[in-house]
C-alpha cells in the first residue's frame, strides 16, 4: 500500500520558475509569496491558533453557562436574531460563539498533543527502520502493516468506551494509533539520506552511529517530518471530531466541535446552523492545515510537487 | 510466482494472527469488563460471580487460546447482550455493509477515474482546477458532517432520497456518497498522475502516430497502464470504507455490521466488538493481499523482490 502511495508522487521539474542566481533565502521568500494556498492556509492556521490561545479573552460569554430562558436563539442573520448572542445559543441556552471559540482550543490541543506522541513513536520506528534496515527494518515494516490492518476508528471507539471517554484518553488513543504515516515517510527519508555522501563521510571520520543519527540525519529529515506533522494534525482533528460525534470522545459539557455537531443534529431540520457552524469550523481548520502542509512541501522541495 | 504467492500469503496470515492478539489484548486490558457489565450498584460478590460466569477469571492467555480455538471451529462466541451466536448476528448484517462498501467504491471510482483522466489530458486547465478543488474539499470535510448535510439538503429539503433504512437501492445512494467522499481525493490524484506519466510515454506517441482516435489512445492505451496502481489503492480504500461505515451506518440507521459494532460498543457487548474488529481487519488484509498478487501478476518486476 505504501508503494502505491509513493507512485502518486510524480516528479515534474519546476526549475524554470526559479531564478537560480538568487540566494537561497530570497528564493524561498519568492516561492512563499508566489504560493497562494500556503499563504491562505498559513494565515488561517495562525488565526485559529490565535483564537485558541486568546480564547478566555475573546469569548463574549461563558461557554459553560446554561440559561434555559435563552434556549435556541437564532444567529444574527435571522430576523429574530439577537446581537447579544451573535451566533445564537444551543438547546440549553449556552452561547454558541463562545462554545465554538472554546472548541478551537480543544481541537488544536488534541491535534498537537496526539501528534506529539504519534510523531515520537513514528519517527523512532521510521528512523530505526530506514537506518539499520535488515531484520529490524523488516520487523518494523511488519508492525506498520499490522497497524494499517486494524480498523482505526473501530479500535479507538472500543478502547475509548472501555476507558470511559475523556480528553486525555482521546489524546492517548489517537497518539498511539496515528503513528504509521510518520514511520513510512521517515523510513523513506532516512534511507535516502543514509546513502548520501555526507553520511558516508561522517562514518569514515569515525563518528558514532548515535552521533550520525543526531547531528547528520535528524536535521535533514526535519523537513518531511514537519510536512507529515501538519497533515497528520489535520487527521487527528478529524478523528477527534468523529469520536466526539459518536459520543465516545471529549465528553460534555466540554465544547468539542464534533460533540456540538452531535448535539445539534437533533435540531438540524429546523436549526441547520447548529450543525453547519461547528461542521464548517472543522472543515476550515482541516482544510487550512492541509493547504499549509502542501505549501510547505512545495516551497521546500519544489521537485516533489505533484 | 509460486514462491512469491507463498511468501505473501504466509505474511498475510502472520499479520492476521498478530492483529487478533493485539485487538484481544487491547480490548481486555482497557477496562475491567465484569465491573463495567455489573453496573455501578453491584456488590463485590456479584462482580466476582459475573466474572466467573463469563470466564473472565481465567488468565489472558487462556482466554485468548480458547477464543482462537473457537474461531477455528467457526464458533465466535455468544453475545453478552442478546445471548445470540455472534457469527449469526454478523452474517445477517454483512450484506448491508458489503452493499454499502461496494456502492461507495462504484461512486468513488465513477467520479475519480473520468475526472482524473480529463484533468491529466489538460493539466492546469479549468477542469484540472475543478478536480483539484474536489480533492482538497473531499480531504477536509468530515464524512459525518457531509452525511448530515446530504440528509438536510437531499433528504429533507428536496425529498429526493430516503434518509434512513436499507430497504431499496435508493436508500444506499446518500450513505454511499458520504462514504465515498474520503476515497475520491487519493484515487483521483493517483489516476491523474498515472495518466500524466502514461501520456508522456513512447507507446502513446506510437499509438497517436498510428492515427488512432484520441478516445482509443486515452482509454484503451493510456488508462490501461495508469490504472494498475489505482486498482491496488482501491482495494485499500475499500478496506477503509468498511471500517469507516460505522459512522455512516449509525447516521443513516443502516442495519449493517457498522451499526452492530456501534451498538455493541455502547452496551459493552464485548465478544461482538472483538469479532467485528477482527473481521474488518481480515477483510483489509485479504484485499491488500489480492491487490499485491494482482500487481505482481501484472508487473513481473515486483515478483523478483
Amino acid at each position: 500500500m505504501t508503494d502505491s502511495r509513493k507512485n502518486s508522487e510524480t516528479t515534474t521539474s519546476n526549475l524554470s520558475s526559479d531564478v537560480h542566481l538568487l540566494p537561497a533565502a530570497a528564493r524561498i521568500k519568492r516561492r512563499i509569496l508566489g504560493h497562494k494556498s500556503f499563504l491562505i492556509g498559513g494565515s488561517l492556521v495562525a488565526f485559529f491558533l490565535l483564537i485558541a490561545i486568546l480564547a478566555p479573552w475573546v469569548m463574549p460569554k461563558d461557554p459553560f453557562h446554561q440559561d434555559l430562558t435563552l434556549r435556541m436563539i437564532n444567529p444574527f442573520w435571522h430576523v429574530d436574531g439577537n446581537w447579544d448572542h451573535l451566533l445564537g445559543t444551543d438547546q440549553v441556552g449556552r452561547d454558541y460563539l463562545s462554545r465554538l471559540i472554546y472548541g478551537t482550543r480543544i481541537s488544536l490541543l488534541v491535534g498537537f498533543s496526539s501528534i506529539l506522541i504519534s510523531g515520537l513513536i513514528g519517527s523512532f520506528f521510521g528512523i530505526l527502520s530506514g537506518y539499520f534496515g535488515g531484520r529490524l527494518g523488516a520487523f518494523i515494516n511488519f508492525l506498520i502493516t499490522v497497524r494499517l490492518s486494524m480498523p482505526m476508528i473501530l479500535v479507538a471507539l472500543a478502547v475509548v468506551s472501555l476507558f470511559r471517554g475523556s480528553f486525555t484518553v482521546v489524546i492517548l488513543v489517537l497518539g498511539f494509533t496515528l503513528w504509521e504515516r510518520f514511520a513510512v515517510v521517515l523510513r523513506a527519508a532516512t534511507q535516502q539520506i543514509r546513502s548520501s555522501d555526507y553520511v558516508a563521510a561522517a562514518d569514515a571520520a569515525g563518528c558514532s552511529t548515535s552521533r550520525i543519527i543526531l547531528s547528520e540525519l535528524l536535521p535533514n529529515v526535519l523537513n518531511p517530518l514537519i510536512i507529515v506533522a501538519t497533515v497528520d494534525i489535520a487527521r487527528a482533528i478529524l478523528a477527534e471530531a468523529a469520536l466526539s460525534f459518536l459520543g465516545m470522545g471529549v465528553q460534555p459539557p466540554i465544547p468539542s466541535w464534533g460533540l456540538m455537531v452531535n448535539e445539534g443534529k437533533n435540531f438540524m431540520f429546523f436549526h441547520p446552523w447548529m450543525i453547519v457552524l461547528p461542521g464548517a469550523c472543522i472543515f476550515i481548520l482541516v482544510l487550512a492545515m492541509n493547504m499549509l502542509g502542501d505549501g510547505i512541501r512545495d516551497i521546500t522541495s519544489p521537485e516533489a510537487k505533484s | 510466482m509460486p514462491t512469491y504467492i507463498l511468501k505473501r500469503v504466509s505474511l498475510a496470515l502472520l499479520v492476521a494472527l498478530t492483529v487478533s492478539v493485539t485487538t484481544f489484548v487491547l480490548l481486555n486490558i482497557s477496562g475491567d469488563l465484569a465491573l463495567i457489565l455489573a453496573g455501578e450498584g453491584a456488590s463485590a460478590e456479584e462482580v466476582t460471580q459475573l466474572r466467573r460466569q463469563l470466564g473472565l477469571d481465567r488468565s489472558l492467555l487462556v482466554r485468548y487460546l480458547a477464543w482462537l480455538g473457537g474461531l477455528f471451529q467457526g464458533d465466535l462466541g455468544t453475545s453478552f447482550f442478546t445471548r445470540e451466536n455472534v457469527m449469526d448476528m454478523i452474517m445477517r448484517r454483512l450484506p448491508v455493509t458489503l452493499s454499502l462498501g461496494l456502492s461507495g467504491m462504484v461512486i468513488a471510482l465513477g467520479l475519480s477515474l473520468p475526472l482524473g483522466v480529463f484533468a491529466a489530458v489538460r493539466p492546469n486547465s479549468w477542469i484540472d482546477r475543478v478536480c483539484l478543488s474536489i480533492a482538497v474539499f473531499g480531504q477536509a470535510i468530515p464524512n459525518f458532517f457531509l452525511a448530515l448535510l446530504l440528509i438536510i439538503f437531499f433528504g429533507v429539503k428536496l425529498r429526493w432520497a430516503p434518509i434512513s433504512g436499507s430497504d431499496t437501492w435508493i436508500h444506499f445512494i446518500m450513505p454511499a456518497a458520504a462514504l465515498a467522499s474520503m476515497s475520491v481525493p487519493p484515487l483521483m490524484r493517483l489516476t491523474r498522475n498515472g495518466m500524466l506519466e502514461a501520456l508522456e510515454s513512447d507507446y502513446i506517441r506510437t499509438a497517436r502516430a498510428k492515427g488512432l482516435s484520441e478516445l482509443s489512445v486515452l482509454f484503451k492505451h493510456a488508462l490501461r497502464n495508469a490504472v494498475i496502481p489505482v486498482v491496488s489503492l482501491s482495494a485499500v480504500q475499500l478496506g477503509f470504507m468498511l471500517s469507516g461505515s460505522i459512522i455512516i451506518e449509525a447516521i443513516f440507521a443502516l442495519d449493517g455490521i457498522g451499526l452492530l459494532a456501534w451498538e455493541s460498543i455502547t452496551r459493552n457487548d464485548f465478544p461482538v466488538v472483538q469479532c467485528i474488529v477482527l473481521m474488518v481487519s481480515i477483510f483489509y488484509i485479504f484485499l491488500t493481499l489480492i491487490a499485491d498478487l494482482l500487481n505482481a501478476f501484472l508487473d513481473p518486476r515486483i515478483r523478483g523482490n
